[in-house]
């Protein structure tokens, strides 16, 4: 959020030399640029720690560096050599930080002692931690409803953080834990034990090396988990067809150039991502899915001869299967089409696509 | 703060790269949701849709629009009304 910054067109690829020349930049900004680079060879590695960016995993193997751009930041921001003492918040009132831009809000470092709101001179002033702990405490214990109270933190604090959370909170009476996770995730938890039983996905990053097809549905690789990028990579290099479905054109699912390659960055030759890219509406996924369904149907009721579907495993591993079918025969293809904002062919394309895939 | 819109859309309302406009939620529960300070950006996006961050357009989204099952915030789907607020410089519109 760099408010009034320039918003230019990027036409070249995601990563190269773009974002290794950002990394230096990052560290310097920071004033970490020696420590930063010593923590950065111990991100994600076995022995060393998750970066706190994104939930892409640590990988059995890792590559020399195992961070990208946005990991980097993040490591940069926790480890940030620049602090904000009481002084700071002397000289501003709360009414004109308001003012100031997140960047540059960002910038002011890191917070050294506890600060309590004053509404007389609209500034923060500093109390001392006992001060500090002893007024959240007689706080808390005011409230009469001990089940009203909800401690909140983000799905990106350390194990061990999270672990004394869940404790206080407990402690005190409740076991209200919600975390920015629940707010991405929550719907997995609920939708995917109706349809597989299970509240999380079920794919490892083994898996990625073997599959037969990669689908997107709103994911940008680019921008929420660039190491994934390595994954697609070589599943591009493969041959797999990768289709993505997402409103937005996301460079990462087009074309990236490793920044760890040695024949990839000299020659600036990128590799493509996806086979099929598909600019489905917003909030119109769900038509779209329903539309290959209804394709992938119409396909193996065509083909008499080589069933598309493998009725063996449905009929021994799914139920109310011909409910379903039946309830994508009433599905019109006007109507999702409209809701998709794609075409039909473009729905069995995919179909079209990916057949080899799903039946094998 | 930006707000992707496809130039098609950027045209069929008058805009211009660069202006500014003000995001209000369209709602009929009589509160006024809206978010001032958006900067026009041309972006390769179906026509119909638009796109900002997180969280810059969190003021939009009504509570009580969530989905079914998971209570999860609708913040993929929210209807707004776009209004422009200042032109941009160096626009002759």
């Amino acid at each position: 959020m760099s408010g009034n910054g320039a918003f230019k067109a990027y036409c070249g690829p995601s990563g190269g030399w773009g974002s290794v020349r950002s990394l230096g930049n990052i560290l310097s900004r920071e004033g970490v640029l020696a420590s930063g680079s010593l923590a950065l060879t111990r991100q994600n590695k076995v022995d060393g720690f998750q970066c706190v960016s994104c939930a892409w995993s640590k990988p059995a193997h890792t590559l020399p560096f195992e961070f990208c751009e946005n990991g980097a930041k993040a490591t940069a921001w926790e480890i940030a050599a620049h602090r904000c003492p009481p002084g700071f918040f002397a000289k501003h009132t709360v009414t004109e930080l308001l003012t100031w831009k997140d960047y540059d809000l960002e910038r002011t470092g890191r917070l050294t002692h506890p600060l309590r709101h004053d509404p007389a001179s609209d500034k923060y002033l500093a109390v001392q931690w006992q001060d500090a702990f002893a007024e959240i405490g007689r706080e808390l214990r005011a409230i009469e409803d001990k089940k009203s109270v909800v401690f909140y933190s983000s799905g990106r604090c350390s194990n061990e953080a999270s672990y004394l959370y869940g404790l206080f909170a407990r402690l005190y009476g409740n076991n209200n834990l919600p975390d920015s996770s629940n707010m991405c995730h929550e719907t997995t938890s609920v939708a995917l034990p109706e349809s597989i039983g299970v509240p999380v996905g079920t794919v490892t990053l083994d898996d990625f090396a073997k599959t037969d097809c990669i689908m997107f549905f709103g994911q940008n690789p680019g921008s929420n988990s660039p190491r994934m990028l390595h994954a697609l990579q070589h599943a591009s290099e493969r041959g797999v067809p990768i289709i993505a479905y997402n409103p937005l054109r996301e460079r990462g699912l087009e074309r990236f150039i490793n920044p760890q390659s040695a024949s990839q960055m000299p020659s600036g030759q990128s590799t493509r991502i996806a086979s099929q890219y598909h600019q489905v509406k917003a909030a119109g996924d769900l038509a779209a899915l329903t539309g290959i369904c209804k394709a992938l149907v119409e396909m193996d009721r065509a083909s008499a001869a080589t069933a598309v579907l493998d009725h063996a495993f449905i009929a021994e591993h799914t139920e109310g299967f011909d409910r379903f079918r039946d309830w994508l025969d009433t599905q019109t293809w006007d109507e999702l089409e409209r809701r998709a904002g794609l075409a039909r062919a473009t729905m069995e394309a995919t179909v079209a696509f990916t057949a080899p895939a799903w039946s094998c | 703060m930006v707000v992707l819109m496809n130039r098609d859309d950027v045209d069929r309302l008058r805009l211009k790269a660069g202006d500014e406009v003000t995001l209000r939620t369209s709602s009929n529960d009589g509160i006024c949701r809206e978010m001032p300070g958006f900067c026009v950006t041309p972006y390769d996006i179906p026509t119909g849709c638009i796109a900002t961050y997180y969280p810059e357009a969190n003021a939009l989204l009504p509570l009580g629009h969530y989905a079914e099952g998971s209570k999860t915030p609708a913040a993929k789907s929210i209807p707004v009304v776009v209004e422009r607020t200042s032109v941009s410089p160096g626009s002759s519109n």
